[in-house]
C-alpha cells in the first residue's frame, strides 16, 4: 500500500540520520579535523569525496536489505547516504557552534565535507545494522559475497576506524615515542587481530572456508591481503590528512603502524560485520 | 540455515589462483616491512636531534617588511618537539666589538621528527639580503 510504502521509506530516512549521527560523533568531536576543514590540501579532499561515490554504491548493494537490488538502486541509495551524511554533518556542526555563517565558505564547506565521507558511511550502515528489513537476505549476500567483497568489507572498517583518530596528535605522539620493537610488536598484534577475528573465532561469516583447510592457506590467501588492505587504507588515509608531510619512509612506515591497529581492528570487524 | 559456510554458492572451497597470488604478494609485501623494522632495531639506541637550519626563500612581506621562509632538518635519531628556531640579522664584522646585531626573530617549530624537515617562516623589518642571516636551533623539547 501506498501509505505504508511511504512510511517505510520515511523510517528508513530516519534511520539513516540516526546512523550517520552515530558514525559521524567521534570525528565531530575532534579538533584536529576542524582545522583540517580548512588546510587539508583540497585536491586531496575532492579525491576523497568522489571515491566514496563507489564504496557507498557497493556499501548499499551489500547491506541493503531488499532481496534482489539493481544497480539503479545501490546508486541511489548510495547517493542519498551520501546526502544524509552531509547534511548531518552540516547540522551537527552548526549546533556546536563549529561552523557559522560569519566563516569563509571554504572554511565552512571543508569542516562539512571532510566529515561526510564517514558520515554517510553510518547512513548506508543503519539500515542492516539499526535493525528494519529481512536479515536472511543480508545472510544470504553475504555467503555470495566472493573474495573481493571480502576485501572490500575489510577496506571499509579500516577506512572507518582508522579515520576517527588518523589526523589526531596522538598518532604522532605514539609514533615519535615508539622504537623499531614496538613498531614489530605493535605489526604482529595487528596481524593476530586480523588472523583471530576473521577465522579463528567462531562468529558467524567467519566460516567461508573449509574446516580442512590448513590454517597457513587462509593466513597467506586472507589474513595477509586483510592486513595490506588495512595498513594501506590507512596509509591513504594519512595522506589525505596530510600527514606524510615530507616523504620519509621510516614515517611513512612508523605512521601507517600506529594507524594500522585501529584500521585492523576496523578492518576485522567490517568483516564481520557486514 | 545452520552451516553457513560450506554450501555457499559463491565459495566453491579451493582456493584460486588469484587469491595465490594476492596472498604471495601480500605476505611479501608484510616481509619487507618486517625487515625494515628488523635493520632499524639492529642499529641500536637513538642519537639525540642533529638539528640544521637553513633559509629556503626571502620575499617581501605585503604588509611591510619581509619574509625568511625556513626548513629546520633533524639528522639525528630523537625527534625533537617545540623547537625554537633564532634568525639574527647581522651587520658586516667591521670592529673589535665584532658583527652588530640589527634584527632578531624566533620562531618554534611544534615537531621536527628524526631523519625529518619542517618548515616555517621568519618576520623581519630590515631587508635580510642587505645583512648576515644568521639561522639557528636554540632548544627543543624531546616527546
Amino acid at each position: 500500500m501506498a501509505s505504508d510504502e511511504s512510511s517505510k521509506f520515511w523510517t528508513g530516512i530516519l534511520r539513516g540520520f540516526g546512523g550517520a549521527l552515530l558514525f559521524s560523533l567521534p570525528m565531530l568531536l575532534t579538533m584536529e579535523l576542524w582545522w583540517l576543514g580548512f588546510y587539508a590540501y583540497r585536491w586531496r579532499l575532492v579525491l576523497l569525496l568522489v571515491l566514496m561515490v563507489p564504496v557507498l554504491i557497493g556499501l548499499a548493494h551489500y547491506t541493503g536489505m531488499r532481496g534482489k537490488t539493481n544497480f539503479r538502486q545501490d546508486c541511489i541509495d548510495g547517493m542519498t547516504a551520501y546526502g544524509i551524511g552531509t547534511v548531518t554533518a552540516a547540522a551537527s556542526l552548526a549546533v556546536l557552534g563549529l561552523i557559522s555563517p560569519e566563516m569563509p565558505p571554504r572554511e565552512i564547506v571543508g569542516k562539512i565535507m571532510i566529515q561526510a565521507p564517514t558520515s554517510a558511511f553510518g547512513a548506508v550502515l543503519a539500515r542492516s545494522q539499526l535493525g528494519g528489513g529481512d536479515s536472511k537476505n543480508k545472510q544470504r549476500r553475504k555467503q555470495q559475497s566472493g573474495y573481493a567483497a571480502e576485501m572490500f568489507f575489510v577496506a571499509v572498517g579500516a577506512f572507518y576506524l582508522g579515520s576517527t583518530v588518523a589526523a589526531t596528535q596522538e598518532m604522532i605522539l605514539i609514533a615519535y615515542k615508539m622504537t623499531a620493537w614496538h613498531g614489530l610488536a605493535l605489526l604482529l598484534l595487528e596481524v593476530s587481530v586480523i588472523h583471530a577475528f576473521l577465522y579463528a573465532m567462531k562468529f558467524s561469516g567467519s566460516e567461508e572456508v573449509p574446516r580442512d583447510t590448513p590454517s597457513w592457506s587462509v593466513f597467506v590467501r586472507f589474513t595477509m591481503p586483510g592486513y595490506c588492505v588495512a595498513i594501506l587504507v590507512g596509509a591513504y588515509v594519512l595522506w589525505t590528512f596530510g600527514r606524510f608531510e615530507s616523504f620519509d619512509p621510516h614515517w611513512i612506515w612508523m605512521y601507517s603502524l600506529v594507524l594500522g591497529l585501529p584500521c585492523a581492528v576496523g578492518g576485522a570487524a567490517g568483516r564481520l560485520i557486514l | 540455515m545452520a552451516n553457513n559456510g560450506n554450501q555457499a554458492p559463491g565459495q566453491e572451497g579451493g582456493a584460486t589462483a588469484a587469491q595465490w597470488v594476492v596472498g604471495c604478494l601480500s605476505t611479501v609485501l608484510v616481509l619487507l616491512g618486517i625487515g625494515f623494522l628488523l635493520w632499524e632495531a639492529s642499529k641500536g639506541t637513538a642519537r639525540p636531534p642533529i638539528v640544521a637550519v637553513a633559509a629556503v626563500e626571502v620575499n617581501d612581506h605585503p604588509n611591510g617588511g619581509y619574509l625568511v621562509q625556513i626548513v629546520a632538518a633533524n639528522s639525528g635519531g630523537t625527534s625533537a618537539r617545540s623547537l625554537v628556531v633564532e634568525g639574527r640579522l647581522l651587520a658586516p664584522d667591521d670592529g673589535p666589538g665584532g658583527a652588530r646585531e640589527i634584527e632578531k626573530a624566533t620562531t618554534t617549530l611544534s615537531w621536527v621528527p628524526a631523519h625529518a624537515e619542517r618548515k616555517g617562516g621568519l618576520f623581519f623589518r630590515h631587508d635580510p639580503t642587505r645583512y648576515r642571516l644568521e639561522l639557528s636551533p636554540k632548544g627543543y623539547d624531546q616527546p
